[in-house]
């Protein structure tokens, strides 16, 4: 039966370890270059930065889209989008600024559209047949919600998810 | 070392969750079968592990219609609302799934070892320790709240950081590890392997009644924090698997509810308020210092 000492000791030895653990964890991110694309034009820290993560080749580009209402989110309708950001598709991470969307909660969708045809393909089992991305917490087996999808403004990493 | 700050979606840890818990059960019923017949073989199979064998997986459906209707949306609604405050910005990374996996796995030594030393999370969690044999399906014997002590001991982890969609994964990682070593099958594996990794050898003492083997290898997946903390155990004499007072019996209700039964009745019997706290929260076989009259543990 361990001591008190021991129980003691080993519970500071856990938070330690949880701490340093996180903190560790914490600093295997990727360092950024500047935007490729922002609505203003340049590198901005205000306002909406989606960091685009995982794409699997640099065919097509890689598709960004914001919105702040659920019609427009559900059919993924680009031109009620309050947002919309396009970019060359690369193995690398990008970043997409959108330095005016600063005072709503936005549901971002983003799409490795290979085949350069502006929309998410899908084969005969309604399964996407290119990567894509959604901010928040869905479920991978249903359709995205609006609700689970918003996130606050901010910094916002996204990784491409592809079924096949 | 690249890949270690290589970003993981959330979906593709979905995709993995659902894919591995999947096949691991087909391994565990194919597994289950070699035992099975390993036993037939050596004339120890009878009849009353073929019912034992049958009311662990019906456990497992009590067990599995208790934590889905009951308490599935709370434990995940939990984890997503504590992510609000998380300490650090921890991004979801391959590096970050290792090192969530050693700290999980350190989360579950205590959350095991916790619900061993007190008795009301003993009641729950004797169920999994009622068998008296031991092979796979042992492992799928649950009690009706081990789904839902778990949030408390992971939770801190979500607090600090970590994506909870990456927790959930790496706990169940850690449960399914250990699931593959309830089993007689496989003797001491290479020693740096039984050094640091929890094996079938250190499980087969956490299971013992034996009094040397009471509360000891509380470890999921690193046996080097029982090693670390002063709970570890080598399995050296013949593992007497069970309670110490055995349940005696096959029934699956009785298996289920028995904890939470001799719990009720521990506590009615016990006189003096205090000393019924002392049964509720104190750790099996729990006495008033002025009673020495009955055996100190289960």
């Amino acid at each position: 039966m361990p001591s008190n000492v021991q129980r003691i000791t080993a519970a500071m030895a856990t938070a330690a370890l949880f701490v340093g653990g996180a903190w560790l964890a914490s600093g295997f991110s990727v360092d950024l270059p500047d935007a490729s694309v922002s609505t203003s034009g340049a590198t901005s820290d205000a306002g909406l930065t989606v960091n685009l993560h995982g794409a699997r080749n640099d065919k097509g580009n890689l598709i960004v889209m914001v919105f702040d209402q659920q019609a427009a989110f559900d059919v993924m309708d680009y031109q009620n989008a309050v947002g919309y950001l396009e970019t060359p598709a690369s193995t690398y991470p990008q970043r997409l600024d959108f330095p005016d969307l600063d005072n709503n909660y936005y549901a971002i969708i983003a799409i490795h559209d290979e085949n350069g045809d502006y929309q998410l393909n899908y084969d005969e089992n309604y399964l996407p047949t290119e990567g894509y991305a959604i901010s928040g917490s869905n479920d991978l087996y249903g359709d995205p919600v609006f609700e689970y999808s918003l996130v606050e403004p901010g910094k916002v990493d996204l990784t491409f998810y592809y079924w096949q | 070392m690249e890949f270690l700050s290589q970003y993981i979606s959330d979906f593709q840890l979905t995709h993995w969750e659902t894919l591995i818990d999947d096949w691991f059960f087909v391994f565990a019923l194919a597994f289950l079968a070699f035992e099975l017949i390993r036993y037939a073989v050596v004339k120890k199979l009878n009849w009353q592990m073929a019912g034992d064998t049958i009311t662990n997986f019906i456990t497992l459906a009590f067990f599995i219609g208790i934590t889905f209707l009951g308490m599935a949306a709370f434990y995940v609604g939990a984890y997503f609302y504590a992510a609000q405050f998380a300490v650090f910005e921890i991004p979801t990374t391959w590096a970050s799934f290792l090192i969530a996996l050693v700290l999980a796995d350190l989360a579950y030594y205590w959350e095991h070892r916790i619900l061993h030393r007190i008795n009301f999370l003993w009641a729950t969690h004797s169920v999994h320790h009622s068998s008296p044999f031991f092979n796979i399906s042992v492992a799928y014997r649950h009690g009706p709240l081990d789904g839902f002590w778990p949030l408390f001991f992971h939770l801190p982890l979500v607090l600090l950081g970590f994506n909870p969609i990456l927790i959930l994964i790496v706990e169940l990682l850690v449960q399914l590890y250990q699931t593959a070593l309830h089993t007689e099958v496989i003797g001491k594996l290479w020693k740096p392997i039984e050094l640091i990794m929890n094996t079938p050898s250190h499980h087969r003492v956490h299971h013992g009644s034996n009094r040397k083997y009471l509360d000891k290898n509380y470890a999921g997946i690193f046996i080097i924090w029982d090693r670390m903390f002063g709970t570890f155990e080598e399995e050296e004499e013949e593992v007497v698997y069970g309670l110490v007072k055995p349940i005696d019996s096959i029934n699956p209700f009785v298996a289920f509810f028995h904890g939470f039964t001799r719990l009720a009745a521990d506590v009615w019997n016990m006189p003096g308020f205090m000393n019924k706290l002392g049964v509720f929260f104190g750790p099996p076989g729990w006495q008033p210092k002025t009673r020495k009259d009955t055996p100190p543990a289960e």
